[in-house]
């Protein structure tokens, strides 16, 4: 059987495949850019943390993140308010770009990655299931919840000058979101998932 | 052992799926990975005139971005703009430093920094330099991914202006400034993606 082989994305170079052993990380000898890390388990630990994903993107979504009181007044805020916000005072393409970036694209990931991860669990071919797995992979830049996660520690410090503000259930959802993501990001074998799709269909 | 690149054995790696396939001299057609469906090509599409076009987009667009206010707080009829310079001092004059250092690292060194390489890098390769081929590699591996932090300062915005607009006693506005520098971050992200660091080594080869 001939070594199977693989060029180095940053650099070009070929490079012998070697035997897949879970956990083991491959660079590329000139470069030294990454050329595939190997994950154990990687369907079932990732099929879980999306699912996780599905569920926590709910209430980090529509409930309040900040609680605030000022003057008698009560406030809340949620991730859409703030996107709302920006329509309202005229900036429509900074609303449509907090949008996609912080809500639109983190849900595709995760209802692609899911369609993915259920055709391979279930060895059977889905029609779509390649597209998906492709657009999971173009859209991970796009996707900014840890940027975002960081934005609302530094406003909730910064807010907290003007007025009592108060931390809310959706403030935890989505920090719980921000760790599985996270989690399904470093469990995630994209290289056995494009095998495995390969082979089913 | 012996060095040798996907180009010069007549193959091309997919972009997306990584899969090995052989190049095919059909100029008319549009070429598609067997296994992932994404385009295929050899190198990215002409990378030094799209990336150099990006990035000078982005540097004028810098311009208006550090001139006008990201956003305008206005408590109890006092008003304040506060451009992204402005709103760092006022950080540290506050005795916040560490999110003035935060603010500092995302709104000002890293998009600075990743124009500076990628514009160095694009030189580099146009002058045909054959040295620090791996420190080049590494470099642009280091600014690929840090592009999109300098989006926290919009996102501070998006969540200040909702929290606040509590009617008279408070309310903040997003300034124009938002406008020009989410279109930086959004240019230099374009520009790291359509530079070909692989064109680092090809210089070496012929």
């Amino acid at each position: 059987m001939a070594k199977e082989r693989i060029a180095c994305q940053y650099c070009d170079l070929l490079v012998e495949a070697g035997v897949r052993i879970a956990g083991q990380k491959a660079r590329c000898p000139r470069c030294g850019g990454s050329l595939y890390t190997c994950k154990s388990d990687s369907v079932n630990r990732s099929l879980v943390l999306v699912l996780a994903g599905l569920v926590l993107y709910i209430p980090a979504n529509f409930f309040p993140i900040f609680i605030l009181k000022t003057m008698g007044n009560i406030r809340y805020n949620t991730l859409l308010a703030g996107v709302l916000e920006f329509g309202n005072q005229g900036l429509w393409d900074i609303a449509l770009l907090v949008f996609i970036t912080s809500m639109v694209v983190p849900l595709i990931k995760l209802l692609s990655l899911l369609f993915v991860l259920i055709s391979v669990y279930i060895n059977r071919h889905f029609r779509g299931a390649t597209f998906c797995l492709r657009w999971y992979h173009n859209l991970d830049e796009w996707g900014m919840l840890g940027v975002f996660m960081l934005a609302m520690l530094v406003a909730l410090t910064k807010l907290d000058t003007f007025a009592r503000v108060y931390i809310g259930v959706g403030f935890y959802s989505f920090l719980g979101l921000l760790l599985v993501t996270k989690m399904v990001a470093t469990c995630l074998d994209e290289q056995y998932l494009w095998e495995r799709l390969e082979e089913l269909q | 052992m012996k060095l040798t690149t996907a180009l010069k054995e007549n193959l091309q790696s997919c972009h997306v799926c990584k899969k090995l396939c052989k190049v095919v001299h059909a100029p008319e057609k549009k070429k598609y990975c067997p296994r992932c469906g994404g385009r295929l090509h050899v190198r990215k599409v002409q990378p030094i005139v799209r990336t150099w076009a990006f990035l000078i987009a982005a540097v004028v667009l810098y311009i208006p971005a550090n001139i006008y206010p990201m956003m305008t707080v206005n408590v109890l009829g006092k008003t304040k703009p506060d451009t992204i310079l402005s709103g760092i001092i006022a950080l540290f004059e506050s005795g916040m430093w560490y999110l003035g250092i935060i603010v500092l690292i995302a709104s000002f060194i890293v998009p600075v920094v990743k124009i500076l390489v990628l514009g160095f890098l694009l030189i580099s390769v146009q002058l045909n330099w054959k040295w620090q081929t791996r420190e080049r590699s590494a470099m642009y591996r280091a600014i690929e991914f840090i592009g999109r932090w300098s989006m926290l300062d919009i996102f501070v915005v998006s969540i200040s202006i909702a929290v606040v607009s509590l009617g008279k006693a408070a309310t903040i506005y997003a300034g124009l400034g938002v406008r020009a520098f989410a279109m930086v971050v959004i240019l230099t992200m374009f520009a790291s993606m359509t530079f070909d660091p692989r064109l680092i080594w090809d210089q070496r080869q012929s």
